[in-house]
């Protein structure tokens, strides 16, 4: 059965997320209650994206269209692919300063979406 | 010999070759090179062998900038001066450094890099250090550790050695006091600056003691090794001749003042915590992989390729554990709510500090436990999983950062200092940039995220701010004396036996602590002395 929508996100954040997010990636694998703390970093570097690019948020299609580039992928085949886009970010200078973190657009988005979703 | 001027007659005069006022690290390197010559040196020390309250006050001064550090604290009076309480944290300034770098302004040495090596690698058996090498390969196969691995165009590895710390004033003791041409007295306070009526040369220099006893000192050449902050205030108190002070016809003693400002500046979350950052420990063990004793400890800096093409000023951040007490953002918005709200004022982002201490309480409530109560509630405060850094900036030179006089006279009728000190936004925002690009290439090269510690209501830039107590630029070198108090022999300009040691000299400061520099200029005009000397 396919992962539902909202855990996928949560897993592939458990993944890829460094920095402002430990703890995710620790809570998702133990399959415990996600920290809420680290979540709620989540949601703030997602709501604070979403209004430094007000052209990417929820009915522009762009967090879809980034969500279905996504889709159709394994976990570990999208996790792949967004490490990939994160490091292509990080060395075309493609980050975002959010609350101090340097974070690249990727991660921002990634974020974005679980706020959306 | 080591004697004390007290015992000397009230109007006496004293003869020598050289007179060296002040014996810190550049006053006894000078006194050791010229130790075995055939010159006679005469060595002034203000202070005896050891620490005097009396004497340490007559460094009081006035400071623009509440935070900046006390001048009379920060340095010290006594035999071996301030190296009686360095940390030892060694290094050569950077080739860069040396040169006329575009974007800067009043940058560039009258001499380079590759010059002063010679005197650096000399430099090195003064402060009890390794071999002269601060270079990744040296340092990574000694040690047998490895750097992160980022791109060297972009963030690199600087090294420094830890002096054990050298305290000159003990470790040189016996040879100083042993040589038969160097003659120290201590309690000898220069208090003025004879010029010929012309004002082309020194005749001699008048030192005393608190008690009003006075004695002259007649040289061929003298030598002001007094530190940064005290050759301008000589200079400028001593205003018979020269009615706006020695050496500052061109309004250029005192100014250009810089220190190295220490900033917390970022935080360090590494993706995978099995990183190896021995390299980078800065309490390195006493022994490296070959047994050499003792070994250097690395930080990062931006590479010259990174700095020549965006136009900036080097940082030296160290990666340094630290513990979730004090990484957290909690705490810090207590801080700032307590002292706003305590001052009758409202923060910036009453809501966001409201939030952050929500979410940090138990560390809030852990920091207030150990405060008040001395007592700890929760062992998790103290897990070491976040590395920060103390960034040391390289200053840029600003003449309005000087020192003047101000009216007030010391016990000695002597004008005190008036310290003009400000951080510059540019070089605020010169921080903000490197940590950026530093911060980039951490995450380009998988090894985690760095968060910029922003302005926190005036703190990080005021009351957190902290201070190499690194006092250098004031009569500055330039071939040009319209652009610096001294030459390139560290002379002053137009007076022709008068010479400047220490970091009073130096025209930039890079990022790095100057105590080698300091002692490699040292050497290298203990060079150029004996050669006039035996020229004339």
């Amino acid at each position: 059965m396919p992962m539902p929508r909202r855990k996928f996100l949560l897993a592939l954040l458990g993944s890829v997320l460094v920095g402002p997010f430990a703890g995710v990636k620790g809570a998702f694998a133990a399959s415990a209650t996600p920290d809420i703390r680290m979540l709620e970093s989540v949601r703030r570097v997602g709501a604070a994206y979403l209004a430094q690019c007000p052209a990417e948020a929820a009915g522009s299609g762009f967090l879809t269209a980034f969500e279905q580039a996504l889709s159709g992928s394994t976990r570990g085949q999208a996790t792949e692919r967004l490490n990939a886009l994160i490091k292509a970010d990080f060395t075309a200078g493609r980050t975002i300063m959010l609350d101090g973190w340097v974070l690249s657009v990727t991660e921002c988005r990634l974020c974005a979406l679980y706020v959306a979703a | 010999m080591i004697g004390n001027a007290r015992n000397l007659l009230d109007g006496q005069l004293l003869e020598c070759d050289i007179c060296i006022a002040g014996a810190g690290a550049a006053g006894i390197t000078l006194a050791r090179e010229l130790s075995g010559s055939k010159h006679q040196v005469i060595v002034l020390e203000s202070g005896g062998l050891s620490f005097d309250a009396e004497i340490q006050s007559l460094y009081q001064a006035t400071v623009s900038d509440p935070y900046y550090h006390d001048p009379e604290a920060s340095r010290l009076r006594f035999f071996g001066g301030s190296t009686n309480h360095w940390t030892g944290n060694c290094g050569p300034l950077e080739p860069i450094d040396f040169e006329v770098r575009p974007w800067l302004a009043h940058s560039g040495w009258p001499f380079s890099y590759a010059h002063l090596v010679p005197f650096y690698k000399k430099a090195q058996s003064y402060c009890q250090l390794a071999a002269f090498r601060y270079d990744l390969d040296y340092w990574t196969k000694q040690r047998g550790l490895k750097p992160l691995q980022m791109d060297p165009e972009i963030v690199t590895a600087g090294f420094a050695q830890p002096s054990p710390p050298t305290r000159f004033g003990e470790v040189y003791r016996s040879d100083i006091g042993s040589s038969e041409n160097v003659q120290v007295y201590l309690h000898a306070n220069l208090i003025d600056i004879n010029l010929h009526p012309d004002g082309s040369h020194v005749q001699t220099v008048l030192a005393g003691q608190l008690d009003a006893k006075r004695f002259q000192v007649k040289a061929k050449m003298f030598v002001l090794a007094l530190g940064g902050m005290e050759n301008p205030r000589l200079l400028l108190n001593c205003d018979k001749v020269h009615t706006a002070g020695i050496g500052n016809q061109h309004d250029l003693v005192g100014r250009y003042f810089m220190d190295h400002p220490v900033v917390s500046g970022a935080t360090f979350f590494l993706s995978a915590p099995s990183l190896n950052l021995k390299l980078y420990d800065s309490e390195p063990p006493l022994k490296g992989a070959s047994g050499e004793t003792p070994v250097a400890y690395a930080y990062l800096k931006l590479s010259d390729a990174m700095l020549r093409q965006h136009g900036l000023n080097n940082i030296r951040a160290p990666i340094l554990p630290t513990s979730r007490l004090s990484a957290s953002d909690g705490v810090e918005s207590f801080h700032i709510l307590n002292r706003t709200l305590g001052a009758g004022e409202w923060p910036d982002d009453l809501g966001g500090h409201i939030g952050k201490i929500v979410r940090d309480f138990d560390m809030v409530i852990e920091g207030i436990s150990r405060r008040a109560f001395n007592t700890k509630l929760f062992d998790s405060a103290d897990d070491m999983n976040f590395f920060y850094s103390d960034i040391m900036i390289e200053q840029r030179p600003e003449p309005s950062n000087r020192i003047t006089l101000s009216p007030e006279r010391d016990r000695l009728g002597l004008r005190k200092a008036a310290i003009e000190w400000k951080l510059a936004d540019a070089d605020k925002e010169n921080l903000q940039r490197c940590l950026e690009i530093m911060a980039r290439e951490f995450g380009r090269a998988g090894l985690g995220r760095l968060r910029i510690e922003g302005e926190h209501e005036g703190r990080t830039f005021g009351e957190l701010l902290s201070y190499g107590d690194h006092h250098m630029g004031t009569t500055r070198a330039h071939l040009d004396p319209r652009h610096g108090v001294v030459d390139g022999n560290l002379k002053v300009h137009g007076v022709e036996n008068l010479y400047l040691a220490g970091s009073s000299v130096f025209p930039t400061g890079g990022h790095v602590p100057p105590t080698l520099t300091i002692v490699a200029l040292a050497i290298r005009m203990a060079q150029h002395l004996r050669q006039q000397l035996e020229r004339a």
